[in-house]
């Protein structure tokens, strides 16, 4: 039963790394098309510091879990 | 997600085995020594012949020099970009919230926030919030003005943020701060500890029992909390009351589940070394005293490696019922800047304060004053009780009271009686202790 658990969670916590690193790249691709308007700027930095939360919390775990990853990879972190 | 699951605020983190806690921390320690070293002039100098990949185990941590706060105000006095100097890890523009040390021992430290750095102290204090109990059902009230520091700010943001009502009460003197509570029907505080007693005394002296007031738990900072403090605050409020450790520049590393035996450190968020008291190079075992040296490993704002806390904390036993997994300590001792020689023995004031509070609890407020009268060292204690004894009743009080202080501390004390209401309540950092000596250092 843990065993299985386990294995979900891990899974879970793969698709949520993956969507973690999509949000960031979709918050620099806005930050670009917004050029240096405040009101993307300002929303994309404060979205940016919600997403280094999550890569703290979350994708972290994976990377630690997943030797593929080279050791070092997290861009965000506070 | 059943509730059983909710009892953690990241469970995957929270339950982590503790080898793989090790290594998320020894991955972004080193993703901090390179981020420090780039942007940091303090660090840039301080390590120049030390790599992230020199750091390979925990032991290597040990090769990173100490930093300590006299070290921050150098870093900062007179240097260059004002006020945060050689510290400071992102551009000045970046930085969105100036905080500040009490400036109690010396020159307050200026610490920035970026909005990435502040978010992390936030996330750290949902944690704390959540593993208290703190839930989106409470109403919390905050009885300060929070000025320039920091703790009742992360506690305001982190409550919001975990779904709670803030009802921020600065501007309110306590009459007006009691009378809110219950206008609101408030169900949790967050207050220094000699503030939570203070508020209670009042109530009383109104005529309202603080337990009617409705406060299930609260949540206290900026002081030490002995656990006869605790337990008074406990018994006045009918509440459940936690504590945490931490400070302005580290942030809070440390605090208390449901169990309320001891405070789990809270990682991965800090690297967290328990040093001996003498040498400051070996990590103590589970039952010893040592310096709590703290590493935050998500702010770059502001970038702290193995900050010499002088927090002296006894390392607890691994394994809570509450199923995290995170290294544990069982008892905040002091500070050590607070440790003092008195007639030769080493004396902490949370000590007096254990006992006071425990076994003579009409004792409503006390100060203890170290002179140094030829060469002998004088301590004595000034006690406050609602109402003044008359000599036999004090004399009487103060024989039991002088011979357990005896037995805690090994110091014998001189005791006298304040009037009501003369010693002075505070809200922020209680100055019960003051040393008058002029040569501490050697005393």
């Amino acid at each position: 039963m843990d065993n299985k658990k386990s294995s979900m969670d891990r899974t879970a916590l793969l698709e949520m790394k993956q969507i973690i690193d999509q949000l960031e790249g979709l918050l620099t691709d806005l930050d670009r098309l917004g050029g240096a308007m405040p009101v993307i700027e300002k929303n994309v930095t404060a979205m940016k510091s919600f997403v280094a939360v999550l890569q703290f919390g979350i994708s972290d775990l994976v990377e630690i879990g997943n030797p593929a990853l080279p050791p070092g990879m997290r861009s965000g972190g506070g | 997600m059943s509730e059983q699951d909710r009892k953690y605020w990241n469970p995957w983190l929270e339950t982590l085995d503790p080898d793989r806690l090790t290594a998320i921390e020894l991955k972004n320690l080193r993703h901090l020594l390179q981020f420090a070293k780039d942007h940091s002039v303090l660090y840039g100098e301080r390590y120049k012949d030390i790599f992230p990949e020199d750091i390979k185990g925990i032991a290597d941590v040990r090769r990173l020099p100490l930093i300590d706060k006299e070290i921050l105000r150098r870093a900062q006095e007179d240097k260059e970009p004002f006020p945060y100097g050689e510290l400071l890890g992102v551009d000045l523009k970046a930085v969105t919230a100036f905080r500040q040390t009490s400036g109690t021992t010396g020159r307050p430290v200026y610490v920035p926030e970026s909005y990435e750095s502040w978010q992390w102290r936030v996330e750290v204090w949902c944690h704390i919030l959540w593993m208290a109990g703190f839930r989106e059902t409470d109403r919390v009230f905050l009885p300060f003005g929070y000025n320039v520091y920091v703790a009742f700010w992360e506690g305001h943001y982190a409550a919001e943020k975990l779904g709670c009502e803030v009802v921020p009460g600065g501007a309110l003197d306590t009459t007006g701060r009691l009378s809110k509570m219950r206008e609101v029907k408030a169900t949790a505080l967050l207050n220094t500890p000699t503030y939570g007693l203070h508020l209670a005394e009042e109530a009383l002296r109104k005529g309202i029992d603080p337990k009617d007031i409705g406060i299930q738990r609260m949540l206290c900072a900026g002081e030490p909390l002995p656990t006869a403090t605790r337990e008074r605050l406990e018994q006045l409020w009918g509440a459940e009351v936690y504590d945490h450790i931490g400070g302005t520049e580290p942030c809070a590393w440390g605090a208390m589940c449901r169990e309320r035996k001891g405070l789990h450190i809270m990682e991965p968020f800090f690297l967290v070394e328990i040093l001996d008291l003498e040498t400051l190079t070996r990590e103590v075992s589970p039952g010893e005293l040592g310096v709590a040296v703290v590493t935050p490993l998500g702010r770059r704002s502001f970038p702290l490696i193995r900050f010499n806390t002088q927090d002296v904390v006894r390392r607890g036993s691994p394994g809570c019922p509450c199923g995290r997994t995170s290294q544990r300590i069982s008892e905040v001792v002091g500070r050590a800047d607070d440790l003092r020689k008195i007639r030769g023995v080493l004396f902490t004031p949370v000590a007096v304060e254990e006992l006071v509070r425990k076994e003579f609890p009409e004792v409503m407020e006390f100060e203890m004053v170290v002179t140094r009268e030829g060469l002998m060292d004088e301590i004595s204690l000034q006690v406050e009780f609602s109402e003044v004894k008359g000599s036999e009743g004090f004399n009487a009080y103060c024989g039991p009271l002088r011979e357990k202080l005896k037995n805690k501390t090994n110091l014998r004390f001189r005791i006298e009686q304040a009037a009501p209401g003369a010693l002075p309540r505070y809200t922020l950092k209680a100055k019960r202790f003051k040393d008058l000596r002029k040569d501490t250092a050697n005393g």
